[in-house]
This record gives C-alpha cells, structure tokens and sequence, in this order.
C-alpha cells in the first residue's frame, strides 16, 4: 500500500496509524492533533525537569504496533457467533489470544486485528470513503469507532489503556483526569482551567500508560473542542460547537503528564459548586464504565485493571458545576482546592 | 451450600483491590459488585486458595475483632451472593 498518510499516535513512537490516498480524509476527522512525527522538536522534554514524564525513546524500539487503512470493497465477512462487544455500529469479535474481527453492521468498514504481529488492517469501502460536510457527520460514525477499537484494543496489548476522558495539568505540574458522560461538563472544566492558568492535555481522549517508577502517565489524543452553545453566556444549551482550544490560550498544550487523581464532573446548574470524595472502588468502576473497551480482551484484562487500579489510587472527586462558576474560575479553583486538587 | 463445597475465584471476574475495598467486574455480564473491607478480605483469601467456609471464618476471626458465629454467617452470605452472580466456583469436595 502506497501510504498517504503515516503518523505517530504514541509519543514514544511505539504506535503508528497508515492510510491510503483514497481514505486519508476519513482518517484524519478521526486522527488526533498531534505533532506531525512522533516527538516534535517544540515538545522535547526537558532533562533538567525532573517533572517532565516523558521517558526516553528507546531506539532499539520502533513502531511495535501499527493501524493500517485502506480503501477495498474487499470487507470481512461478519462471523456467525455473537460479537464481544460493540462501540457505536462498530461489532468486535476477540478471538481469544490472537486477534480481532472488526465490522460495521453496514459493511462499509471491517477488519482484523493481529495480537501476535500487534498490527490491525482496516479496509473501507469507496462509498464509506467519500468526504462527509463535518467530522462529526454520523455517516463518518463507522470510520470513526472502527479506529477507536482498533487502537484501543491495540493499546491494551502494549500495557497502555485509551480512556474516554479530558485531562488537565494544575500549577504543580501533575495532570487530573476528567471521567464523565458526554455534557458531563469536561470540555466547559478544562477550557475554565485553562483560562484560570491551567494546562491541558486533551479534552476527550487519553492514553495512559505506567512509568519506570510505577507511577501512571497521562498523554494526549486532542482534537477540537466541542463546547456547549452557551458557555460565552455562561448558559448550559445542550449543543455544541467546534472551537480550537489554542482561542483560549495558546501554547498551553502538554503532550503528556503524570496523573495526581481524578475528577468526575457532572452539571447541576441550580446547585452551588462543590467537590466532594469518592470513594476509590467507585472511582474504578465510573472509570471503566466510560470506556467499555478496556476489559474486553480477557487475556490482558487484569493488566489492564491494575493500570486503571493505579490511575484512580490519588485523590478522586465528584465535581458537582453550578450555575455559580459558568463564569467565575475563581469559584470553580476554590471548589477544587476545597476537594484537594490544585 | 455446605461446609463439604470449597470454593474459587471465577475466570470470569477481575478484582481490583483499592483502599481496603474491592470491586470485582464479571467479563461476561459486564455487571459490577462492590466489596466492603471484610468482603475484600474474603476475596483475598479466596484469590489465595482458601475456599472452605470453615477456612474462611477462621480468616476473618484472624483479622477483625468478630466472632466465628458473626463471621461464619458473612461468609456463608457472601459466598451465596458470589455464586448467585457467578464470580465464584463452587466445587462439592469427595
């Protein structure tokens, strides 16, 4: 396959994303707004920091595991037993310690997943291929959750885990995850953040993984924010809109951190801002309830829950969003100091 | 349920052990059951090969300041809970 598109998704290098001329479109609504080739100059880290997470890339470890996409009226066949999950019109089918089978219900995206060579073929068929008005056009769904598995799936055999969640970095250099359902408030956090001094990681997808010193890293997928209609009004509508989160403060980017503790926000406008304790065994389980893929294949699933165990082992709060701090940071910081995260 | 069934983690669930809690997550129903610190312990005990009620009391004797009538009627309950959600496995012993 002549590649038009190949890039980094990892910021170690270890997992890389391919496509053809023909569906590089669609890859790129789903593809996260990374630097172009694995680590980028700018975001070199810094070896007089002790802080900076980023850990060496080992030259002797390229590219371990791969996504492939490719345009073919050629999709898998769906198989006969039950799917083992499903995300969206996405079914998934893990053979048990060998791979996957991927398929829309339409046929229009499928695939395998390969466990032992850690590379997943996606083929797409022309008409799932063509261009759609807006990345978010529910005919773009297919293509959309079908790479989300594959590399989910992909990134659980690595030892690493992909979260449906926003992350922050506080002033002290360490990043809180934001774990909620879609208008749970993740996106309206993370741009106050930002606009009180914080810096962000991203505000919809993350990838964690372990460090050499036990400790959990936190690194980005971002992509365009999707911010509720009515938060320049301070207003809760329900429906978003794409906005480029450098508008609300350039340069703050971090491609990575390590994890203090969580955050489970959810909007209750008619009640005051409040941030309370959650107990660790809720946490774990809020966590996992996000991202349904993470415990699917049984062959790393404890892997992964110890990865997960680690992540919710700091400080975890219910962050309660009122009316009060739509447009006062100040209110929603203290509320948050209030329930130990700074 | 007798004293003569030993018991063992199902293949099925997937325990995390947070804070002296615990909460175990069954692979196949997706369905999750949250441990308190005494059930956790239980767990543990049972993730360490002791699967006999008698031998589970004893555990929990060992640890908290229970009685083995209080402790062997959680143990009894709580197996009867795991069983019914099926994370764990009873096996009657010859």
């Amino acid at each position: 396959m002549t590649a038009a598109l190949d890039r980094a998704l990892l910021e170690d290098g270890t997992l890389r994303i391919v496509a053809d001329a023909a569906t590089e479109t669609q890859v790129g609504y789903w593809l996260p707004r990374l630097p172009a080739d694995g680590v980028d100059p700018a975001d070199s880290p810094d070896p007089a920091d002790p802080t900076d997470p980023t850990d060496p890339t080992d030259p002797t470890d390229p590219a371990r595991a791969a996504i492939e996409v490719r345009l073919s009226d050629d999709v898998v066949e769906r198989p006969e037993s039950p799917p083992t999950m499903a995300i969206g019109p996405v079914e998934g089918w893990i053979h048990g310690t060998d791979g996957v089978t991927l398929r829309a219900r339409d046929g229009s995206v499928g695939g395998a997943i390969d466990f032992v060579a850690l590379e997943a073929t996606l083929s797409v068929t022309p008409d799932a291929a063509r261009p759609v008005a807006t990345p978010h056009d529910p005919r773009n769904a297919a293509v959309h959750c079908a790479l989300t598995l594959a590399s989910a799936l992909l990134l659980n055999r690595m030892g690493r885990a992909l979260l449906h969640a926003a992350a922050v970095v506080g002033p002290g250099g360490r990043a809180w995850l934001l774990v909620g359902d879609a208008f749970a408030g993740k996106t309206t956090t993370t741009v106050n953040l930002i606009q009180a001094g914080w810096d962000w990681v991203s505000d919809d997808s993350v990838v964690l993984r372990r460090a050499e010193d036990g400790s959990v890293v936190v690194e980005g997928w971002p992509r365009v924010f999707h911010l509720d209609r009515g938060y320049h009004a301070g207003e809760s509508t329900g429906t978003r809109d794409a906005v480029d989160p450098a508008s609300f403060g350039p340069g703050r980017w971090r491609r990575s951190a390590r994890v203090a503790g969580v955050v489970f926000p959810r909007v209750e406008a008619d009640h005051p801002t409040l941030a309370t304790s959650v107990p660790a065994a809720d946490a774990f389980a809020r966590v996992v309830r996000q991202s349904p893929w993470l415990l699917a294949d049984r062959t790393v699933a404890r892997d992964v829950a110890a990865l997960l165990t680690a992540a919710v082992s700091g400080p975890r709060v219910h962050l309660r969003l009122g009316r009060d701090c739509y447009r006062d940071t100040a209110r929603l910081l203290d509320a948050l100091a209030a329930g130990g995260v700074a | 349920m007798s004293s003569e069934v030993t018991y063992a983690p199902s293949t099925d669930a997937i325990a995390a052990q947070l804070e002296g809690e615990a909460v175990l997550l069954h692979l196949g129903t997706r369905q999750y059951f949250r441990l308190n610190e005494t059930a956790a312990e239980v767990w543990a005990a049972l993730e360490a090969g002791v699967g006999d009620p008698p031998g589970l009391t004893d555990w929990l004797c060992e640890r908290f300041d229970v009685t083995p009538e209080v402790a062997g009627a959680e143990v009894v309950r709580l197996l009867g809970e795991l069983e019914e959600r099926g994370l764990v496995t009873a096996v009657a012993s010859s």
